[in-house]
C-alpha cells in the first residue's frame, strides 16, 4: 500500500466518521484519510491545488448544503476530477438511490451496517479491493 | 244516440217515400181520368159526325157491306183512326134484343187481321158497353182484355133523335201500354222530385252525420291534446332540473317550478327580468357567446353556466340548449339546466382531498426515507459507541458491564428490524412492480431452500399448486412469512409444515398448516396487528410485522386470510386471492407472458 494514496471521506455524522477513522486503524491502514462535511465542501477540496489529491471517495448520500448525489453530478462534469471513483456509502436501501448513483458512475454501493464489527469488514473489503485496483491519476 | 238518428232519418225517408208514391198516385189518377176525360171526348166528337138515321139503314150483317150508309160509316171510322193517332180501333157496335153487341163497321180495313166484318158478334165486349146501351151515358173502361189485346176504352152512345133509344154506340180503343206509359210518363216528374228529395235528404243526413262525427273526433283529439299537454306541462313543471324558454331579446317565455324555486323568482317577477340578469357576472361574456350560437340554430349538450338567484345565490348549472325556429327566424331558446352547485363543490372538495391525500403520501414516502435514514443514523452510532467503549475500556468494565453493554447492542439490532419492517411494510402497495405468472410450487421450493428449516421438520406441498399472475415479491412475501412462521414456532420434535390450494369460488384458497404450538382463539386478530407477537422477544427474536405485511398484500389483491387452530396441535393459516389474477394467457409456471 503506497502511504501517499489517500482517502476523502464525504460525511456529516461525526460518529460514522469516527467509524471510518476507527475502522481504517482497525485493519492496520496507514493511508492519510481527509474528511469533509458535505459536497460543497468536498468539491472545495478537490478543486484546492493545495490539497492533495485523492485515490478514493467514500461518499455519503444525506447531507446538509449539497447531498451526494447534487456532488456526484457535478463532480462527474469537472474534467479534472471526475475519474478519481467514489464509493457510496449510506444507510439508504431505497432502489432510486442505488439507480441514480450508478447513472452517475460510482465505483460501488456500500450500506453502512449498524454492526460495528460488520462495518469493518465492510470497510475492510473496500480497501483490499482498492489497494489490488490501479487507479488513473 | 246514433242509433236514434239514423231511425230518425229512416223515418223522414219513409215519409217522403210514402208521400211520393201518393203524389205519384194521385198524378196517376189525375192523369187518368183527364185521359179518359179526352177518350170521351174524342168518342163523342167522332159519334156527332154520325147521322143516327144511316145507322137505322144497317142490318147489322154482311149485307150491309155494299150498302152506301156503310161506306160512309166506315169511311168516317177510318177518318177518325187517322186524325186521332193515340186511336188504335174506332168502331160502332149494336146491340140484339137477345143482349149480345155486334159490330156495325171497324176503322179496320176488310185486308187487316184485325177486321171485324159487319155483324160479327163482339163476345168479350166489356161490361161498360152494355151498360151504354141500358143507361144512354157516354162510359171510359180498362184496361181490359179482348181478342185484339189490352185496351181503355171509350163508349158513347148514338140515340135516335126521336125515340132516344140507344140505337148504337160508339167505341174507341186506345192500347193499354201507351196508356199507361204516357199516365207514367205524366207521373215521372213527380216520382223524379221525390227521388231526388230523397236523396237531398240522405245527403244532408250522410253530411250531417259526418259533421257530427268529425265534430265528436275532433273533440276527442282536443281533449287528448289537452291530457298530453297537461301531462308535458306537468312533466316540465315538475321536473327537478330548472326549464327555461327564452326569446331572442332575453325576456322568458317560460321557466318551471324548479327554476323558481332555485333562483327564488315567482313567475309574475319574470316580466321584469331578462336572461342576463340571472347570469353570474363571471358566466356573462360565457352565457351571451352561447346564447348567439343557440339562436343562430345550433343545438348546445354541454352549457354550463353560473346563475345568479335573486337573494344573490349562485348556482353552477349544466345542461344543454336549443331554439325553435319559424320560417327561419329564432322564436324561442329552450333550455334544461341541472343544478350541480353540489357537486361542483364536492367535486373541489374531492380534489382537494385527492391533492391533500397526495400530499400526504409523499410526505409518508418521505417518511419512509426519514426513518430509513434518520433514525438509522443514531442507532447506528449508539451501537458503534457502546462497542467501542467495551472494547476501549475493557479493563475498567466488569462483567455486568459487558452484558449490559451486549443487552444495548442487542436492543439496537432489534429497532433495526423494527425499522426496517416498517419500511417493508410501507413499500407494499406503494412500490409497483410487474406482475408475472408464478408458479408457486416452484416459488415454494425456493423459499424453502432460503429458509434451510432445520432437519426435523418436513414441509409438504399437498396438491400441485395452480399458476398465479401477481407481483412475484409480493407472493413470495406471503409464503415466505406464512412458511416462516410455522418454522419459527415450531415446538414438536417432528414438525410438519402442508401447503394446499384449492378453488373457492372466483378465489384460489391457499392454506399452510403446521402441527405447531398453535394460536388461542382469542388472539387470531392481534397476530395481524403490527407489532404484535404472543412471545416475549428475548424468547423468540420476532418483529411482530411479517403477518401485518402479509394481510396487507393479501387484502391489496381483494382476498382474505384467517386462522384456524387448536393450542397444542397446530394452526392452519387460510388466505384468498382472486383468480382474475391468473394470467390471460394460461400455461404452465414459468412461462413467458
Amino acid at each position: 500500500m503506497t502511504v501517499l494514496k489517500s482517502i476523502l471521506l464525504v460525511e456529516d455524522d461525526i460518529v460514522d466518521m469516527m467509524s471510518v477513522k476507527r475502522a481504517l486503524k482497525d485493519i492496520n491502514v496507514t493511508n492519510p484519510l481527509y474528511h469533509v462535511e458535505n459536497g460543497e465542501e468536498a468539491l472545495e477540496f478537490l478543486r484546492d491545488k493545495e490539497k492533495p489529491r485523492p485515490t478514493i471517495i467514500l461518499l455519503d448520500l444525506n447531507m446538509p448544503k449539497m447531498g451526494g448525489i447534487e456532488f456526484l453530478s457535478i463532480m462527474k462534469k469537472d474534467e479534472a476530477i471526475k475519474r478519481i471513483p467514489v464509493v457510496i456509502l449510506t444507510t439508504s436501501r431505497a432502489e432510486y438511490d442505488k439507480i441514480q448513483s450508478y447513472n452517475l458512475g460510482v465505483a460501488g454501493y456500500m450500506i453502512k451496517p449498524v454492526d460495528y464489527h460488520q462495518f469493518m469488514e465492510v470497510i475492510r473489503a473496500m480497501c483490499m479491493y482498492w489497494t489490488l485496483s490501479e487507479v488513473s491519476e | 244516440m246514433t242509433a236514434k238518428k239514423i231511425r230518425g232519418w229512416q223515418i223522414i225517408a219513409l215519409i217522403i217515400i210514402i208521400a211520393g208514391i201518393l203524389l205519384s198516385g194521385w198524378a196517376a189518377h189525375q192523369q187518368d181520368t183527364s185521359k179518359r176525360s179526352e177518350l170521351l171526348l174524342n168518342t163523342r166528337l167522332a159519334q156527332t159526325g154520325i147521322t143516327p138515321s144511316n145507322i137505322g139503314a144497317l142490318t147489322g150483317s154482311a149485307a150491309d157491306l155494299n150498302s152506301p150508309e156503310y161506306i160512309a160509316l166506315k169511311m168516317h171510322l177510318v177518318q177518325i183512326r187517322a186524325n186521332v193517332p193515340s186511336v188504335r180501333f174506332a168502331y160502332l157496335i149494336g146491340q140484339r134484343q137477345d143482349g149480345t153487341i155486334f159490330f156495325y163497321a171497324d176503322s179496320e180495313p176488310s185486308t187487316s187481321k184485325d177486321y171485324s166484318p159487319p155483324g160479327q158478334v163482339y163476345t168479350e165486349a166489356p161490361a161498360g158497353a152494355s151498360m151504354v146501351f141500358l143507361t144512354g151515358k157516354m162510359v171510359s173502361e180498362g184496361p181490359v182484355s179482348d181478342r185484339w189485346g189490352t185496351w181503355v176504352t171509350g163508349f158513347t152512345p148514338i140515340t135516335d133523335p126521336i125515340t132516344g133509344k140507344v140505337i148504337a154506340v160508339m167505341g174507341m180503343d186506345v192500347d193499354a201500354t201507351d196508356w199507361n206509359l204516357e199516365i207514367f210518363r205524366q207521373c215521372l216528374p213527380t216520382l223524379i222530385v221525390t227521388f231526388l228529395i230523397l236523396l237531398l235528404v240522405l245527403a244532408f243526413t250522410l253530411f250531417q252525420q259526418r259533421a257530427q262525427e268529425d265534430a265528436r273526433r275532433i273533440a276527442q283529439a282536443q281533449e287528448v291534446l289537452r291530457e298530453s299537454e297537461e301531462k308535458y306541462h306537468d312533466l316540465l313543471e315538475n321536473a327537478s332540473d330548472l326549464i327555461q324558454s327564452v326569446k331572442p331579446d332575453g325576456t322568458f317565455v317560460f321557466v318551471n317550478r324548479a327554476w323558481c324555486d332555485i333562483l327564488g323568482y315567482t313567475k309574475d317577477e319574470l316580466q321584469n327580468i331578462t336572461l342576463f340578469d340571472i347570469i353570474h357576472p363571471d358566466s356573462q361574456a360565457h352565457c351571451m357567446e352561447t346564447f348567439k350560437r343557440v339562436v343562430s340554430g345550433e343545438k348546445i349538450n354541454d352549457v354550463e353556466a353560473k346563475f345568479v338567484g335573486k337573494n344573490g345565490n349562485v348556482i353552477v348549472v349544466e345542461g344543454n340548449a336549443n331554439c325553435r325556429f319559424i320560417d327561419g327566424i329564432p322564436v324561442e331558446s329552450r333550455s334544461i339546466f341541472r343544478d350541480i352547485t353540489e357537486r361542483k363543490r364536492m367535486e373541489e372538495q374531492n380534489a382537494k382531498l385527492i391533492h391533500d391525500l397526495e400530499v400526504a403520501n409523499n410526505e409518508l414516502k418521505d417518511f419512509a426515507y426519514i426513518v430509513s435514514h434518520d433514525l438509522k443514523a443514531p442507532l447506528r452510532a449508539i451501537g458503534s459507541l457502546s462497542q467501542w467503549l467495551y472494547a476501549d475500556y475493557k479493563d475498567k468494565i466488569d462483567q455486568d458491564g459487558k452484558v449490559q453493554l451486549d443487552l444495548l447492542v442487542n436492543r439496537v439490532n432489534r429497532m433495526q428490524s423494527l425499522i426496517e419492517g416498517i419500511l417493508e411494510y410501507s413499500r407494499v402497495g406503494r412500490v409497483s412492480e410487474v406482475k408475472e405468472v408464478i408458479n408457486p410450487n416452484k416459488l415454494i421450493g425456493e423459499i424453502i431452500e432460503s429458509l434451510s428449516p432445520p432437519s426435523n421438520i418436513s414441509i409438504v406441498v399437498d396438491s400441485l399448486l395452480p399458476d398465479v399472475y401477481y407481483e412475484k415479491t409480493r407472493i413470495r412475501q406471503v409464503f415466505a412469512n406464512l412458511i416462516g412462521n410455522a418454522i419459527k414456532y415450531m415446538d414438536k420434535p417432528m414438525g410438519e409444515i402442508h401447503i394446499g390450494c384449492m378453488q373457492d369460488g372466483g378465489y384460489w384458497k391457499f392454506s399452510v398448516k403446521d402441527n405447531g404450538p398453535g394460536i388461542d382463539k382469542k388472539y387470531y386478530d392481534r397476530v395481524f396487528q403490527i407489532f404484535q407477537t404472543l412471545h416475549a422477544r428475548d424468547e423468540i427474536e420476532s418483529t411482530g410485522i411479517g403477518l401485518t405485511i402479509v394481510k396487507k398484500v393479501i387484502e391489496m389483491y381483494g382476498g382474505k386470510i384467517w386462522i384456524e387452530s387448536e393450542l397444542g396441535k397446530g394452526s392452519t393459516f387460510y388466505f384468498t386471492i382472486p383468480i382474475q389474477g391468473t394470467a390471460p394467457v394460461g400455461g404452465n409456471g414459468g412461462s413467458d407472458i
